[in-house]
C-alpha cells in the first residue's frame, strides 16, 4: 500500500477471455482460456507499465497449449524524447492486416501469446517527425531495430531497419485523404513483402482492400487453422457506429492456392465489464470445411 | 409607416448577426479543462464511458479513464486527429473522410469534435421567435457559406437571454434531418454561460443517443506551451 501511495495515479485492469471452438473437418473441439491482469502506475513523468498473464489453449486429441505472457517496463519522458526500458511485446513494425498489434478482432488478447523481449527503447515525437530505435535480446542475440517517419499534410513517409545477423530494410507509406492508402516493403534477406491498403468510409462501414505478395510463403493465423501463402488479396469491413453489436467481416482469396476464406466474427457487449464474442471461419481448400467459436470476456478494474 | 417598415427590415438584417456573434462568444473558448461522462444508449441497453481532457484554441486532447478504455488518447492539433492506443502504445492519425466516423460508437463523429468555433462558416437569419419547454428562445437558421461546414444547414433554438442553443438540428444539403441535440443543463461561469449537460441524437442510427454531462470545467486556465504535442500522447 505505502508503494501504491508514492504514485499519483495506479491503475489495475483484470480481464479473463474463454472461448470455446469446433473445428468441422475432423469434428474437434476446443477450449481456450487466458486470464491476465494489468497494472498501470505514473509518478510524475515516469510510467510504470505491467502485464502478466497465462493462455492456455487445447483441442480435443492434441496436447495442450500454453502461453506465458509477462511484460513490464518503465518509461521516461523529457523534452519530445521517451526512454523505455525492460521486457515488452511491443515490437515496432508495420500495422497491417496481419499484424496483430494492430488488429485484435479475434480473440481479443492475441497479444497474450506473447512473452516479450528485454530491451530497451528510445522515441523522439515532434509535431511533423517521429523516430524510434529499440534495442532488445532475443534468442540470445542482441538485436537493432530502427524506424523513422515523416508527416506532411495528407502524406505519410518512413523507414524501417532491422539489424540481426543482417541488416533488414523497410519503407512505408500513406496518403490520408478522402481514401486512406498505405504502402510498405520490407526487404529481409532475399525475401521481399509487399503490402498495399486502400480504405474508405462508406456510410458508417469502413472497407478496407489489401495485398499481400512475397517471394517467400508467410503464415496466416485464424480461428481453426495456419494458412501458408505468398500472394493473397483481402477485403476487410470494420463498422465504427455499432457499439452493442459489433460484426467484423474479413474475406481472403489465396491466389496461390486458390483457397477462399470467410471469417466472420461479432462481439456483443452485455453490460460494461462483460462481452460476448462469437464467429465462423470457412475454407474452401483442401476441402470445404470451418471452425465456429463462441466466447466471453469479463473485465474489472478502476 | 414606411420608417416603421425599413426599421423592422433592419432589425431583421442585424439581430441574426448579433445573435450568431453572442452565442459564438459563449461557444468559443481560450482554454478549458474538463471532466465528463458519456453515456451511450442504444433502446435500452446503456454504455458509460468517462473522460478527462483539456483546449486551448485549435487543439485539444482527452483521455479516457473507464476501464475498458483507459488511456485511450485523442488529441486534434490544429485539423489532424491522432489517436493513442495504449495496447500498442502507437499512436495512429485520422483524417480525410475518416474523421466522419463515429466516436467510440457514438452519435458524435470526430468531426462534431474538431470545430473549436462551429458557428464560423453560418450565415444566419431568424425564423421566428417562440417558446421553448419554457425558455423563450429565437429560431435561428444557419446556412453554410463556406462549403467547409460539417453540416449545410443548422436550425437553432437560442435562448433570448443567456445566448446559448437549447436545442440543435443538422441538416444535410438535401434537406434530410441527420442529428440532433437537446440542451439539458446550462451553467454560468462568470459572464459565460455554458452548455454543461446535453444529448446528441444521430437520426440515421434507431433508437440511439449520447449523452455528454461535464462533471467539472473550468476556464482560462494556464496550459504550459507544448503541451498540445503527440508527445503529451506518449506520456
Amino acid at each position: 500500500m505505502i508503494v501504491i501511495l508514492l504514485f499519483t495515479a495506479f491503475h489495475f485492469t483484470f480481464t479473463f477471455d474463454s472461448f470455446v471452438t469446433f473445428r468441422h473437418d475432423d469434428n474437434e473441439a476446443g477450449i481456450y482460456a487466458s486470464p491476465i491482469l494489468d497494472m498501470k502506475a505514473r509518478f510524475n513523468s515516469v510510467k510504470v507499465h505491467s502485464i502478466g498473464g497465462h493462455t492456455y489453449y487445447k483441442y480435443q486429441e492434441q496436447e495442450e497449449k500454453e502461453w506465458k505472457l509477462f511484460q513490464i517496463y518503465g518509461k521516461l519522458h523529457f523534452k519530445g524524447f521517451e526512454l523505455k526500458g525492460g521486457k515488452s511485446v511491443y515490437i515496432p513494425g508495420f500495422p497491417g492486416l496481419f499484424n496483430p498489434f494492430s488488429r485484435k478482432n479475434i480473440f481479443n488478447t492475441i497479444a497474450a501469446q506473447l512473452e516479450g523481449e528485454w530491451g530497451g527503447f528510445l522515441r523522439y515525437s515532434s509535431s511533423n517527425f517521429t523516430s524510434n530505435f529499440f534495442i532488445y535480446r532475443y534468442r540470445n542475440n542482441w538485436n537493432e531495430e530502427a524506424e523513422i517517419q515523416l508527416d506532411y499534410g495528407r502524406f505519410l513517409l518512413g523507414l524501417y531497419g532491422r539489424n540481426e545477423k543482417e541488416f533488414k530494410k523497410g519503407i512505408f507509406g500513406a496518403y490520408l485523404g478522402p481514401w486512406t492508402v498505405r504502402l510498405s516493403f520490407f526487404r529481409e534477406d532475399d525475401n521481399n513483402t509487399l503490402h498495399g491498403m486502400v480504405e474508405k468510409n462508406i456510410v458508417g462501414t469502413i472497407a478496407s482492400l489489401h495485398f499481400l505478395h512475397a517471394n517467400h510463403k508467410f503464415l496466416i493465423h485464424l480461428p481453426g487453422g495456419i494458412f501458408q501463402s505468398d500472394f493473397i488479396t483481402a477485403v476487410e469491413f470494420t463498422f465504427p457506429q455499432k457499439v452493442f453489436e459489433i460484426p467484423y467481416v474479413l474475406l481472403i482469396y489465396d491466389v496461390t492456392n486458390k483457397n477462399t476464406i470467410m471469417l466472420y466474427d461479432i462481439k456483443i457487449i452485455l453490460r460494461d465489464y462483460l462481452k460476448i464474442e462469437a464467429g465462423a471461419a470457412l475454407y474452401t481448400k483442401p476441402q470445404p470445411s470451418g471452425t465456429v467459436y463462441i466466447g466471453l470476456e469479463l473485465l474489472w478494474g478502476f | 409607416m414606411i420608417k416603421i417598415i425599413f426599421l423592422a427590415l433592419l432589425l431583421q438584417q442585424v439581430r441574426p448577426d448579433f445573435i450568431l456573434k453572442k452565442l459564438r462568444e459563449n461557444t468559443k473558448i481560450e482554454s478549458i479543462k474538463f471532466e465528463a461522462t458519456m453515456e451511450i444508449k442504444k433502446g435500452k441497453r446503456r454504455l458509460l464511458k468517462e473522460f478527462y481532457g483539456y483546449g486551448k484554441e485549435d487543439n485539444f486532447l482527452m483521455v479516457f479513464t473507464n476501464p475498458e478504455d483507459r488511456d485511450v488518447k485523442y488529441l486534434k492539433l490544429e485539423k489532424d486527429l491522432y489517436i493513442y492506443l495504449p495496447d500498442i502504445d502507437d499512436v495512429v492519425r485520422i483524417s480525410g473522410d475518416m474523421l466522419k466516423q463515429s466516436l467510440m460508437g457514438s452519435d458524435l463523429s470526430y468531426e462534431d469534435l474538431m470545430e473549436d468555433d462551429p458557428f464560423s462558416y453560418y450565415h444566419a437569419k431568424i425564423i421566428k421567435d417562440t417558446v421553448l419547454e419554457g425558455h423563450k428562445v429565437y429560431i435561428l437558421e444557419l446556412v453554410d457559406t463556406t462549403g467547409k461546414a460539417p453540416y449545410y444547414r443548422v436550425k437553432l433554438f437560442v435562448d433570448k437571454e443567456k445566448y446559448i442553443s437549447w436545442k440543435e438540428e443538422l441538416f444535410t444539403r438535401s434537406g434530410r434531418k441527420i442529428k440532433e441535440t437537446e440542451t439539458l443543463t446550462v451553467s454560468r461561469f462568470g459572464e459565460r454561460y455554458y452548455i454543461t449537460d446535453f444529448i446528441m441524437r444521430d437520426l440515421r442510427l434507431r433508437d440511439s443517443s449520447t449523452r455528454i454531462t461535464f462533471k467539472k470545467l473550468q476556464f482560462d486556465i494556464e496550459i504550459p506551451e507544448g503541451f498540445f504535442s503527440k508527445e503529451t500522447l506518449y506520456k
